[in-house]
């Protein structure tokens, strides 16, 4: 099979081979970058663009962080992706970071702290899993958080921020079912 | 006119494109007991927004015509909010959607993630939702609620209706 359409028109072709025999790098640039209008050309930009579309919105999420919940892992107004293939043939495991959508526009960064069926639980700031004080490296600031002891329901994750200096009543944490799982920051 | 191989490939390209594409709206759109479900839920959305300031008349017939999209016997049970348990019966119903529309300036109720899981030999559905009410009081005072909510739903001669609310908070301590 030829690929003949390399170049969108003859005229093109003309205009790409004399801008790389003359060597001007306007001409270049402007005959890649601003070529003439084709079939192809058009069928190429509307392929790039509803490519770009589907990633974008369905596999690698741009978002923006609001919030200092989980400091000092992510700082507020930082920027990531979400990668949704992360979770797409395995499950999250304690300490992962995960994205989780909370309503229509919003996403909640959160680390999985208890997995289904673990009892959790805080006591003067401490993480006690399934009745045994938890080791979290990731926690730099003091913590005065305390709660009583839990189960984490069945297809739920208990998710929180790395962030436990603000009280209690501030940080948005807890269970949450797994089908609003989206992915996991790409970095 | 000479008809060209590539022609006939371009021809065929668009054809199978095309039926592709009936297909997939075929699919998307056919009367299915979820995709009945789903539009019944669009619908709910649909008519509790409110956009621009609406005079009484026209509150009260979208209140009434929200309130016949529910079962004539319908229960709440909202996490915190005790005094909305309870069965509503069309015109309480009514009465209360009419009220609390009547706080609002602008208001929208996004309704996603819609699960739902039909019983159809015994004309009931329960669907696991989230649920976004943003919007201004007549105060001025924005608000942003995020909810799940979980529904039972009837299968009527009519159609779908909503059976049963429960409203809790999506992440819970």
């Amino acid at each position: 099979m030829k690929f003949k359409r390399l170049y969108n028109t003859e005229e093109h072709r003309q205009e790409v081979k004399e801008a790389l025999q003359t060597g001007r790098m306007g001409l270049i640039l402007r005959a890649f970058f601003f070529p003439k209008m084709a079939r192809a050309f058009l069928v190429r930009v509307l392929i790039v663009i509803l490519t770009a579309w589907c990633f974008f919105k369905f596999i690698c999420m741009p978002l923006v962080i609001q919030g200092e919940s989980m400091l000092p892992t992510y700082p507020s107004r930082g920027f990531m992706f979400c990668w949704a293939p992360s979770y797409w043939f395995r499950s999250p495991q304690r300490g992962d970071i995960v994205i989780m959508r909370y309503g229509r526009g919003t996403m909640l960064l959160k680390r999985v702290i208890a997995l289904p069926g673990d009892t959790v639980a805080f006591k003067d700031g401490r993480l006690i899993l399934n009745g045994k004080p938890a080791a979290e490296p990731y926690i730099k600031g003091p913590s005065d958080w305390n709660l009583p002891e839990r189960t984490v329901e069945r297809n739920h994750y208990y998710l929180a921020g790395d962030n436990r200096s603000v009280p209690m009543e501030a940080h948005v944490f807890g269970e949450m079912h797994k089908r609003y799982l989206k992915g996991a920051p790409l970095w | 006119m000479v008809i060209r191989a590539k022609h006939i490939i371009w021809c065929a390209v668009v054809i199978v494109l095309l039926a592709a594409g009936g297909i997939g709206l075929w699919l998307y759109l056919r009367p299915t007991d979820e995709n009945l479900i789903r539009n019944q839920f669009s619908r709910l959305a649909s008519l509790a927004s409110k956009n621009t300031k609406e005079g009484a008349l026209p509150a009260a017939a979208r209140a009434k015509e929200m309130a016949s999209l529910f079962s004539g016997r319908s229960t709440f049970a909202v996490d915190g909010l005790d005094w909305m348990a309870g069965p509503f019966n069309h015109e309480a119903l009514s009465g209360n959607i009419f009220r609390s529309r009547a706080m609002f300036n602008k208001l929208t109720l996004s309704l996603d993630d819609l699960e739902p899981e039909i019983d159809a030999p015994n004309r009931k559905a329960k669907v696991n939702l989230s649920a976004v009410l943003s919007g201004t009081l007549k105060d001025g005072k924005s608000i942003r609620e995020v909810r799940e909510l979980e529904c039972h739903m009837l299968k009527t001669d009519d159609g779908w209706v909503f059976d049963s609310f429960k409203v809790r908070q999506i992440i819970r301590k």
